[in-house]
């Protein structure tokens, strides 16, 4: 493991505490933020970082008590929208990443015509502005069906997600040596055999970081939910959210912030289990 | 990761059609492609069919009529396409310089401490991206709120700046804040990666020599760092010009005269969000064909300057 | 040679089968389609003589649910008058907190889907853009048919007037209300006015015997002697409304041309409209400069119920939402808020509100449009409206309702029903959002110091020209 420069013998004590009180100074807002969101959720009430009143679980009953809150009071009732959500990002990730493996393999693997061109493609369509793509998905979605559905959110999210996906797959795909799949591959198995078989247990770590990625951007999702799928029965987290934050009513902003950790918490948990597979999938996809 | 050249298989076939040699790649594509047509290509060319009509809320689906370049028109007499223009670019650049200057600090510290520590921080640093934007804009919307509630007026009141409402003061240092925390974790990851590939040998080398902390990194870091660099550069403009989300979820454009609007949020704004529920599709499309046919053109530009070909290297095994 | 098993990688500790992620995705994405059907059933389905109505409404205000309940209460007159040829069930929701502009793209969005409900409460004036696509439906025919069903033949008059549209009636007023300024009477108090001042004060408006200057003045003496903290004389409305415009008709302002139907603008009003809230911000300093944009839940509102502020405008409904959101004492209000209508520019002028009546439509969508609007006329009752009005704080829209019990008890009610005949509406016209985009940015600009009133009226008007074209009038 390469590190910039080693602490050398006999330098002194306050040099090496600089880069330190550097990142420290960077990373305080980050922190003071979170902190914030986490503090902030056990008092009714809280000014800067001052709260006012007792430690309370208060804005917390909307679990056990969602109708004794006015806010919630005339929206779906939050454990099926958690499980939309779910739903959501775990198809999207699971369906995204099958495709982007296979999408991936055919870009790392086989020369077909067109091949220079669509990578090109791939990822001009990643920065293509999203915008653009809403105004117009709406007519898309409108046409076949799928407008108001979780299923049309699904599909254009998983597609959204394809650019980045496929860029990941194909830098991991291009890391295993050829060996392996060659022997396969002239011992008359198919490429589609050995591409099941053999290549995606070898980028399986690829495979665990892309579904770890995918499903925290679908669990994160806000703008497709909040233009696509706007009955109430339908929402997701990220509009309750945001519908709670109302128009100038009066905002609980100690239940806002219980429902934003609520939220978040989730997407917290599996950062911590899975933080290696979330930093190591952008080590698989640029060149050195 | 160096590659050998092509290898031809026994299986290859000779002369056989399109769709027989590659037929294997369609299978493997054709999801992708399924998709990518559909969501992506299908809207694209919409939009700018879209454009040239004057479909909205008021016309609804089937009374919409072609009305040639008047959106165009309409866009460009508006007074504010410039200033909305100049936004786009200083937001752009601003928040790019951030991204990468920030994000190459974060990753050059992060490994020159302690392993642990230096994790530690990264960790912090990505927290932002894998965030719900609802709640990060939440955050920041408290941080930045009037008194007594801003975090922010509790920090700069030791250094005597007045408290204020800040996402009507300063609207712009917390867009670029907010946007900036998010974007450098991306170069501090890929940064993170590509300095750690770096031989050890190397550095020991230079230390022998005599090199301090500074000079390794300019001399020996940086210029091996430089291809992941420019990558970090092109991926974040092209993700910048397209990106509005968090402006949208804070200071929404404002205050007062479009004061932090980019075009892809005016876009947004015009065909998805009236306050009155005239949603204007085809002005917000035409607004949107400007702003792709000008990502592409950067897109193009730094491309080409980056030398794009080289990420592009044909594959080892060519079969079928 | 196939190889069953490949080099195992032991870094993530489990072995997935691969069968088994075959079987697990599979299974997710067919839960998913099964849950895309849409929870409403298509409305409208004759199912052995029920019909199924579906119903939006909102608030935003919590106290305003009767919007939602009356149309159930409605569907159980209606059934019983129906006597089970058919039977109505109603499916009704009320969106609390939510916002204006979510609900109506949401409404908007799903029309286009042919997914919208069978009626929508909306504002007024949104009904003019969905007249275009045929969203929403006109009603004149079935008004004159069920003349005599609920209280339709009763109600008031004018209230129709913001209902149309080039003559055809979209909606059936559903209730309305006032945008008063009120005022703290303890802080006048504090400055030396006697009781009887205070206490005379809406009268003295509404004659136009106390005008805007006064406004202004009283405001700088409040600050001045220390009554009030600077910039707290006036809290306007922080965010975009149908009240702001109350100062543009204070000025002699118009919107819309009623033979043409077209949006007007008149530039001297808007001239003396960006003045006063440029003086009050920035001359005069009676208002903060931070009222553009501030949080109504966080700060407005706790700041105006803690006494803090001397002025401010809102509405009538407020009223109750400060009870019942905010928690303040009713007893608590009427000792120590006033309320009167926004002074006349000058000594002798006329005062103004701005009413903004909510109504409700039939939609395209409808399968059965005699009984969606039935309903809608059985929601439309003295006892079922003016429960609504006492709850909420919004005015009456029938004539009977001042005779009706619950009405009658209500003092504040009844004491801001005058305001109506000052009342202004907002127009209908499908472009209007655009109008009020331009001008609320510009507002926002002059209170702001980026530009003039001079400048910014010039600029806005030049930028409505250029976004309507021919559907502006500029006078």
């Amino acid at each position: 493991m390469a590190t910039v420069a080693e602490r050398a013998p006999g330098s002194g004590r306050w040099p090496s505490l600089v880069p330190y009180v550097v990142l420290a100074l960077g990373t305080l807002p980050i922190a003071l933020l979170y902190a914030w969101l986490l503090y902030s959720s056990f008092f009714l009430r809280v000014e800067g970082f001052r709260p006012i009143g007792p430690f309370t679980l208060e804005n917390w009953r909307f679990l056990w008590d969602p109708l004794s809150v006015p806010e919630l009071r005339n929206r779906p009732p939050i454990i099926p929208l958690t499980i939309n959500t779910f739903i959501f990002a775990t198809v999207t990730s699971l369906v995204g990443v099958l495709i982007s493996s296979m999408a991936g393999y055919a870009f790392s693997r086989l020369r077909f015509k067109g091949r220079r061109m669509m990578l090109g493609g791939v990822l001009l369509l990643h920065s293509f502005p999203s915008v653009t793509l809403l105004i117009a998905l709406f007519v898309v979605l409108r046409t076949l069906g799928l407008y108001d559905k979780l299923a049309g959110v699904i599909l254009v999210q998983t597609a959204f997600a394809l650019p980045f996906g496929i860029w990941i797959m194909k830098g991991f795909f291009d890391n295993v040596p050829w060996d392996l799949e060659m022997s396969a591959l002239v011992d008359g198995a198919g490429r589609l055999r050995t591409w099941w078989r053999i290549m995606l247990p070898l980028v399986k770590p690829g495979l665990l970081a892309l579904t770890v990625l995918l499903f925290v951007e679908g669990w994160n999702q806000f703008l497709l939910p909040f233009v696509f799928m706007p009955s109430g029965s339908q929402q997701t987290l990220s509009t309750l959210v945001r519908g709670i934050l109302g128009e100038g009513r009066f905002v609980d902003y100690g239940l806002l912030t219980a429902v934003g950790l609520y939220y978040i918490a989730p997407v917290l948990a599996l950062f911590v289990f899975a933080q290696d597979q979330l930093m190591r999938i952008y080590a698989g996809g640029v060149k050195g | 990761m160096a590659r050998t050249e092509a290898i031809a298989l026994p299986r290859e076939r000779q002369g056989a059609a399109w769709w027989r040699t590659n037929a294997t790649a369609l299978l493997f594509m054709g999801p992708a492609m399924v998709l990518v047509l559909v969501f992506f290509l299908a809207p694209v060319v919409i939009t700018f069919v879209m454009s040239f009509t004057d479909l909205a809320t008021s016309t609804g689906l089937s009374n919409w009529q072609w009305i040639g370049s008047a959106n165009y028109e309409r866009m460009f007499r508006s007074q504010f396409w410039f200033t909305i223009l100049g936004n786009t670019l200083v937001y752009v650049a601003i928040v790019l310089a951030f991204n990468v200057l920030v994000g190459l600090g974060v990753a050059l510290l992060s490994l020159h401490v302690e392993p642990k520590a230096g994790g530690v921080f990264r960790a912090l640093w990505l927290l932002p991206r894998i965030s719900p934007s609802v709640v990060y804009a939440l955050m920041w919307t408290w941080a930045a709120a009037s008194p007594p509630f801003g975090m922010l007026n509790y920090i700069v009141a030791p250094f005597g700046l007045e408290p204020r409402f800040w996402l009507q003061s300063d609207p712009w240092l917390i867009v670029i804040l907010i946007n900036g925390f998010v974007g450098a974790s991306f170069g501090m990851l890929i940064l993170t990666s590509a300095i750690k590939a770096i031989p050890e040998d190397l550095f020991r080398a230079a230390r022998v020599d005599g090199a301090n902390a500074l000079q390794i990194v300019r001399r020996i870091t940086l210029p091996l760092v430089k291809w992941p660099i420019l990558f970090v550069l092109v991926y974040q403009t092209m993700s910048l010009f397209a990106s509005y989300e968090y402006i949208l979820l804070t200071t929404n454009g404002g205050p007062g005269l479009y004061g932090t609007e980019t075009w892809s949020l005016w876009a947004f704004h015009t065909a998805l969000a009236n306050y009155y529920g005239n949603l204007d599709f085809a002005y917000g499309a035409a607004m949107s064909a400007i702003l792709v046919l000008l990502g592409l053109g950067i897109s193009i530009v730094l491309l080409r300057v980056f030398r794009f070909g080289q990420l592009v290297a044909e594959p080892r095994v060519e079969v079928d | 040679m196939s190889k069953r098993t490949a080099p195992e990688r032991t870094e993530v500790g489990y072995r997935l089968s691969r069968r088994r992620f075959l079987v697990t995705s599979g299974a997710l994405v067919a839960a998913a389609a099964c849950t895309t059907t849409p929870v409403r059933a298509p409305s409208g389905g004759v199912t052995e003589g029920t019909v199924k109505l579906t119903a939006w409404t909102i608030g935003p205000d919590a106290p305003s649910y009767y919007r939602r309940d009356n149309l159930i209460s409605a569907a159980e007159t209606l059934n019983k008058k129906l006597a089970g040829k058919p039977t109505v069930e109603i499916d009704a929701t009320f969106e609390s907190g939510g916002q204006w502009g979510d609900y109506l793209q949401k409404f908007t969005l799903a029309a286009e889907a042919k997914t919208s409900p069978d009626v929508i409460l909306a504002g007024h004036e949104n009904l003019a853009p969905w007249v275009g696509p045929s969203y929403i439906v006109p009603l004149d025919d079935l008004i004159a048919k069920y003349q005599s069903e609920g209280g339709i033949k009763d109600v008031i008059p004018t209230l129709w007037s913001a209902m149309k549209l080039k003559g055809k009636t979209y909606g059936v007023p559903q209730d309305t209300e006032a945008r008063p300024m009120y005022y703290r009477k303890d802080l006048l108090a504090k400055m030396g006015w006697s009781k009887d001042k205070i206490d005379g004060l809406p009268e003295a408006v509404k004659k136009g015997e106390w005008a805007w200057p006064d406004f202004v003045a009283t405001a700088k003496d409040a600050i001045a002697k220390g009554v009030v903290g600077p910039g707290k004389g006036w809290y306007s409305r922080p965010s975009k409304g149908a009240d702001i415009y109350m100062f543009y008709y204070q000025n002699g302002g118009e919107m819309q041309d009623t033979a043409t139907a077209k949006l007007v603008i008149v530039k001297d009003a808007l001239l003396k409209h960006f003045q006063i809230h440029a003086d009050a911000v920035r001359n005069d300093k009676i208002m903060t400069q931070s009222i553009y944009g501030m949080d109504a839940g966080k700060e407005w509102h706790p700041t105006v119920t803690d006494g803090k502020v001397l002025f401010y405008n809102a509405g009538s409904w407020t009223w109750k939402d400060w009870q019942a959101t905010y928690k303040v004492p009713e007893q608590s209000l009427w000792d120590n808020v006033g309320f009167m209508l926004i002074p006349a520019a000058q000594r002798g002028g006329k005062p103004v509100t701005v009413s903004h009546p909510l109504a409700y439509a039939v939609t395209s969508n409808a399968k059965d449009k005699d009984l969606a609007f039935r309903l809608i006329a059985n929601a439309t009752t003295p006892e079922l409206n003016s429960r609504h009005s006492v709850t909420s704080a919004h005015l009456a829209v029938l004539t009977t309702q001042k005779d009706d019990p619950t009405y009658k008890q209500d003092k504040f009610l009844l004491a801001t029903q005058y305001m109506l005949d000052y009342t202004k509406f907002i127009p209908n016209h499908a472009k209007f959002g655009v109008y009020d985009d331009v001008l609320y940015r510009f507002l926002g600009a002059v209170e702001q110091g980026q530009s003039t009133p001079a400048q910014a009226v010039e600029s806005a008007v030049k930028e409505l020209q250029g976004q309507l074209g021919d559907e502006l009038i500029v006078k």
